[in-house]
């Protein structure tokens, strides 16, 4: 029993154990720290940075503290944190190989955080893909689409590709294409596209409706009829003054031809047309023959 | 209040508690809307049409009406529970969003002078049953409008085209619109070009004079030298004009009565 204490009493006053108790308390101390100051820095960020940012420097603040309390553990239980980092230079280098996508968009993301282009509810479009932002994570950014499909964007394309952020600013522009005949009168036209715009309570009265010609089209004159509202409404607009434009268009006689193609001669005059109910034998038999 | 549940009548204020027993149903026309409303046995159920001008002066309040009730109406509306003693109460709103004038023909304010001119803005109308308010509706929608120096600083208002006039003779008497008496001042040295006035409304009471006219309190805005905004000043009561005027609305926005406000297109850089 004697013996067992003896021995008891020489580990816990060996170098090695105290080492290992002053590693723990270093250990939790700066867990604990870590913790603390993370959450006190967000608190800090909080009005000033959106939700992600916050976030992330409080990862990162919370990782970095680990990482040095750990380093300073590590060196109390006698660890030569030289040889230690060599190794992990190495280590790293293989792993960057290894997982050169995801570093890619890991640093990606961190850009696009930086950045904020969007930020979560935004709808964006990503090349083919246009959806309402449900997450921006350390990879990838996820997307609702509107036929509520997920979506995932790699951050490096998002980077990488043209961006379009629909609801950064509060109204929109509706460009309408409208071909009317040629026979059209102009300012009767520019009258009644005004009035339907003007019709239309989700239209906005400022900025003002444009009216701009395009060009001689090859069936019809060509206008572009461009009207604003606010982005939440922009659907209902579409719709609303795209049937307000037909109705009132229909009302004033105007039409909105289909393509269509004059034939004439180059002086203008009409190409002489003859219809034949007697063929001449000769004359069928000529055009018979020319067929073959 | 009015409190006269049979009469229809065309001189009492469209607004307050009217009785409405179990199986009946009315009618407010007030302006250019025709607001339904019937008292089923176990709900209420509310119909909103809109049948006339923006600019018409109807008011007529049938209640109860002796026309059909359009329950075959495609927005009918239905607010289920119906205590038999709880009573109907319309109340005046304004709108929830600033109110954007723009006067018919747009005129200058001359340097280091004022003027005062009476805008009109639309009223909003909120249905309480009970002691919960369960509706809200415009008379009419005025269309929205971008008020700001471009299209990515502004904010979203709502747009009302007015004769902007200077005499409150003048001022066509219409049941559905609230009169705010604006007094223009130009302390500057440069003539002030008025093409759209900036009224922030939901920061104004109602107020409603012995002739059932409603109206805000005055409004005085100061144009200063090299500042593109302007100083506004909400009056703490009615309008003088408006005789015998009672509180019936307060704002929807708290806030002091001294603020700073961008007010006229003319200002922006």
């Amino acid at each position: 029993m004697n013996e067992w204490l003896q021995t008891a009493q020489t580990f816990v006053t060996s170098e090695a154990f105290l080492a290992a108790i002053r590693a723990a308390v270093y250990l939790l101390v700066g867990l604990l720290l870590a913790r603390l100051l993370s959450r006190g820095l967000a608190r800090a960020l909080e009005d000033k940075l959106d939700a992600q940012q916050v976030m992330l420097t409080r990862r990162i603040s919370f990782y970095l503290i680990v990482l040095l309390v750990l380093a300073s553990a590590l060196r109390e239980l006698g660890f030569d944190l030289t040889v230690l980092l060599g190794a992990a230079g190495i280590l790293t280098v293989a792993l960057g190989f290894a997982s050169q996508t995801s570093a890619s968009n890991l640093i990606s993301g961190l850009f696009l955080i930086g950045e904020r282009p969007f930020s979560v509810g935004d709808v964006i479009k990503v090349g083919d893909a246009t959806g309402e932002v449900l997450s921006i994570d350390p990879l990838s950014v996820k997307l609702r689409t509107f036929d509520n499909l997920m979506v995932r964007v790699p951050n490096e394309t998002l980077v990488k590709t043209q961006l379009t952020n629909l609801s950064r600013f509060p109204i929109r522009r509706l460009d309408m294409q409208i071909g009317v005949g040629y026979r059209t009168d102009l300012k009767q036209l520019r009258d009644v596209l005004m009035g339907v715009a003007e019709r239309n309570p989700v239209c906005l009265e400022e900025p003002k409706p444009l009216f701009i010609f395009l060009e001689y089209g090859d069936s019809a004159l060509k206008i572009q009829l461009s009207v604003w509202a606010r982005r939440e409404k922009f659907l209902d607009l579409r719709n609303s003054m795209h049937e307000g434009v037909k109705a009132a268009l229909d009302e004033a006689g105007i039409d909105i031809p289909f393509p269509q193609r004059t034939l004439g001669g180059l002086d203008g005059s009409p190409l002489p047309v003859r219809i034949v109910d007697n063929v001449p034998e000769a004359e069928a038999e000529a055009e018979a023959s020319g067929r073959d | 209040m009015p409190q006269n549940p049979t009469m229809s009548t065309d001189d009492a204020a469209w607004w307050g508690r009217r009785a409405l027993a179990s199986g009946q149903h009315g009618r407010w026309s007030i302006g250019p809307l025709d607001l339904w409303l019937l008292h089923g046995e176990q709900e209420w159920q509310m119909v909103l049409e809109r049948p006339r001008d923006p600019a018409d002066a109807t008011l007529a309040i049938d209640v109860p009406c002796a026309d059909g009730f359009p329950a075959d109406a495609n927005d009918l509306l239905r607010f289920a529970g119906s205590p038999a003693d709880s009573v109907p109460e319309l109340r005046v709103a304004l709108a929830d969003r600033p109110m954007v004038s723009r006067p018919q023909n747009p005129f200058y304010v001359p340097a280091r002078g004022q003027v005062t001119l009476y805008l009109s803005s639309p009223a909003w109308v909120q249905l309480h049953l009970g002691d919960a308010m369960v509706q809200e509706f415009p008379v009419y929608t005025p269309s929205d409008t971008w008020f700001g120096p471009n299209t990515v600083n502004g904010e979203l208002c709502y747009a009302t085209r007015t004769q902007a006039r200077l005499d409150l003779a003048d001022v066509p008497v219409r049941p559905h619109r609230v009169i705010t008496p604006l007094t223009i001042e130009n302390k500057a040295s440069d003539a002030l070009f008025l093409e759209r006035v900036n009224l922030p409304v939901p920061r104004l009471p109602v107020f409603a004079d012995e002739h059932h006219r409603l109206w805000t309190p005055a409004v005085r805005m100061e144009r200063e030298e090299d500042r593109d905004m302007a100083d506004m000043k909400i009056d703490s009561g009615p309008p003088g004009v408006a005789g015998g005027a009672q509180r019936i609305a307060e704002p929807r926005q708290a806030g002091g009565r001294h603020l700073m406000v961008r007010a006229f297109t003319a200002l922006f850089q």
